[in-house]
């Protein structure tokens, strides 16, 4: 029988590196802090003491640096997996990431591959301000070549994380880290996976009483406010089904267009500016796949076209109090 | 400001094997190795065999690419990366390394991969962007790649290559490997973030990495080492048995595990080249062996010839061979044709998505299924 533990976001994924170094001696940690400090969050507590400074290094400040040095490890047969500190820094690693990591294998024609995955904290929530707050996730799902991840429950954090780090493409995994260590809930110990490029419906729309439902796709922290949002619309008589996404790019498009379908009304929630965010994308991919089911227009509840801010945080992200109003309004358009 | 390779190789130890034969130590001087001058005695053997192999390289080098400018002029491929007057860097800095060393070049460092053995034919495909093409048309002339010879494809961005070739060097460092890496790029790349990075972390992980930078006289590149800790020398361009034995002594202590050197390589600044005044009669008749005052190629076949190694006679008969082994391969390659539409997608991934498989579908003249994604 499987044991299974009680723990947060932060746990499953420290659980998740430990786990797969142990099985993988290709698998190397490296970043700012990552080693004797155990990272930023503590992510990567206690890896430093039981597999030693060459396998988790403590690298200088430069994502460029850290990711452009992890390519050449990936290049050579490591299995490299750089955490950068905070999704806002790593800008100065974006041209590695873009113009190496997402193509070495569509340049060389397959006969190179850089295997690495990517992790970082995103999103806002914690009083960090434009610099600690942001979610670039469209930025990498735009680039061809990229697997994007964003996990919400310490479950799923462990599986996909694993199923990250022994799949065959560069992955970006990013970390909600508002809900590091608010979400809990049960991981089983040793080795399973969560399938990358699959969904997983949260919350079921009861069709049955014939009332208006809505599905609401959302992933990392804010589909704990999409469930609160949902709850409160519940107590109006409108349900909702909620898709959380797990896997960003591929993203499962066929679980979101069964659910539209059934629905008929969708709502996109996500903590990104709403223009050429990932929302926009995914209403543009349901416009294709379920335009004649659709009963309302579909609705972006997102972050504003601003930069984030350090005071009004919480009238920036989109939480629960303004996700209900397009619920109720979607519902009864 | 000029000393000879024979003065320094006074404090060389005797013993030709020896590792660091050189004083790497980011010095003033220019590294050359004038036979007048003398080369150090004790190495004349391993250079006198190494200088046939040098030679013929440059020799293939120089002729491929004058070919490759004229292809271009005559708008058969997209571009070249013209390397004529940078044989010696090059070809020097390659040869140097082991068969079991990687390789990070630049675009205009294309050579490396045909040093090491990468078929002239494949080379031409990939310049074409044919259906024989390694990348199938995916990337642009002289990117090509070759892993089974430890070469890693150039990117269009200057300088990325620079930290992937610290970490993979830092990769076997980790899994006690007996393998270094060399970096190829030319001076602007010092002005890149990357090279800071590469320079920075090589110096810091002590990275098994040799980096090898193409120089004009006054770029000065090698004065940066000093700040990140690294062995550096300055070394005469024209001059490819200097080249191969400073790099030799770079490869050397790296792989005791002193860390990373950054060696600049000073470019001749060639005539002909200058002048712009290779004509294209020139290229297509392969007259491209002495391209005036500090010439490499002419300078080695002179120096060899004066050891009775290698008359002038041999190397224009060898270009002659390069000449008519590029005829064949530029046939092949424009018979070959364009890769077939759906190789776009390949190797986006390592498998291919849904939402590829449904664009293909749609680009191969499949019937649209009035479906998105």
């Amino acid at each position: 029988m499987t044991v299974v533990a009680q723990m947060n976001l932060v746990q499953a994924i420290n659980d998740a590196l430990k786990l797969e170094m142990k099985r993988d001696p290709r698998v190397v940690v490296l970043g700012e802090d990552v080693g004797r400090v155990g990272g930023v969050f503590r992510v990567t507590q206690g890896l430093w003491d039981e597999f030693g400074d060459e396998r988790v290094v403590d690298t200088p400040l430069s994502e460029g640096g850290i990711l452009g040095t992890a390519i050449g490890m990936a290049l050579y047969g490591l299995r490299p997996v750089p955490e950068i500190q905070f999704a806002d820094f790593i800008y100065p690693g974006y041209d590695q990431i873009v113009s190496e990591l997402a193509k070495m294998r569509w340049r060389s024609g397959g006969e190179y591959s850089a295997k690495m995955v990517v992790r970082t904290p995103v999103g806002g929530g914690i009083r960090g301000g434009l610099y600690h707050s942001q979610s670039p996730e469209s930025l990498f799902i735009h680039v061809a070549g990229l697997k994007v991840v964003c996990p919400a429950s310490p479950y799923d954090a462990k599986g996909l994380l694993l199923a990250a780090l022994r799949d065959p493409d560069p992955v970006l995994f990013f970390e909600p880290k508002r809900i590091y260590r608010a979400a809990r809930g049960d991981v089983p110990e040793g080795d399973y996976t969560v399938e990358l490029g699959k969904a997983r419906i949260v919350r079921e729309a009861d069709r049955t009483s014939g009332e208006p439902a809505v599905t609401i796709l959302a992933w990392g922290a804010m589909l704990y406010e999409a469930v609160a949002a949902a709850e409160k619309a519940a107590e109006q008589g409108i349900e909702s089904e909620i898709v959380d996404l797990r896997t960003l790019w591929p993203v499962d498009i066929d679980t979101i267009a069964a659910s539209v379908e059934k629905t008929g009304r969708v709502i996109v929630v996500h903590e990104a500016p709403k223009t050429c965010g990932f929302g926009a994308e995914l209403i543009a991919l349901i416009n294709e796949r379920c335009f004649l089911s659709l009963e309302a227009p579909p609705v972006r509840v997102a972050g504003f076209d601003t930069p984030f801010p350090y005071t009004l945080e919480m009238d920036y992200l989109p939480l629960a109090h303004r996700i209900l109003p397009a619920i109720v309004q979607t519902a009864k358009y | 400001m000029i000393v000879l390779l024979s003065r320094a190789m006074q404090h060389a130890a005797p013993d030709p094997s020896s590792a660091s034969p050189l004083p790497l130590s980011g010095s003033e001087d220019l590294v050359r190795s004038e036979r007048d001058g003398g080369v150090g005695v004790a190495f004349r053997p391993a250079l006198d065999a190494v200088g046939e192999a040098l030679l013929r390289h440059m020799v293939r080098a120089r002729v491929v690419s004058a070919r490759m400018v004229g292809l271009q002029r005559s708008e058969k491929i997209g571009y070249h990366h013209a390397s004529l007057g940078e044989e010696a860097a090059i070809v020097g800095a390659v040869l140097a390394m082991r068969a079991t060393d990687w390789i990070f070049p630049g675009a205009r460092e294309w050579y490396a991969g045909l040093a090491r053995g990468l078929p002239l034919g494949v080379y031409v495909h990939h310049a074409f962007g044919s259906a024989e093409d390694p990348t199938n048309g995916h990337a642009a002339p002289d990117h090509a790649p070759a892993r089974a010879l430890h070469v890693v494809p150039p990117s269009g961005v200057i300088g990325a290559h620079l930290p992937q070739a610290v970490g993979a060097a830092w990769a076997a460092k980790i899994e006690r490997a007996n393998v270094a890496t060399l970096a190829l790029f030319g001076a602007e790349v010092a002005a890149s973030g990357d090279f800071h990075n590469a320079l920075n972390f090589g110096g810091v992980f002590k990275a098994p990495v040799v980096f090898v930078c193409r120089a004009k006289p006054d770029a000065r590149i090698v004065d940066r080492a000093v700040a990140y800790g690294l062995a550096s020398a300055r070394v005469d361009g024209a001059d490819a048995l200097a080249v191969f034995t400073v790099v030799k002594a770079a490869l050397a202590r790296a792989t005791e595990g002193k860390g990373p050197t950054l060696v600049e390589v000073v470019s001749p600044s060639l005539e002909r080249v200058t002048a712009g005044a290779i004509d294209d009669a020139a290229l297509a008749a392969g007259d491209v062996l002495d391209l005036g005052a500090g010439d490499p190629v002419a300078r080695l076949g002179a120096l060899l010839a004066r050891e009775n190694r290698a008359s002038a006679g041999a190397q224009k008969v060898l270009a002659a061979e390069v000449m008519a082994e590029l005829d064949a391969a530029v046939l092949a390659a424009e018979r070959a044709g364009a890769p077939a539409p759906a190789t776009i997608f390949e190797h986006v991934y390592a498998g291919v998505p849904a939402h590829l498989a449904a664009e293909r579908q749609r680009l191969t003249g499949a019937q649209w299924d009035g479906g998105g994604g």
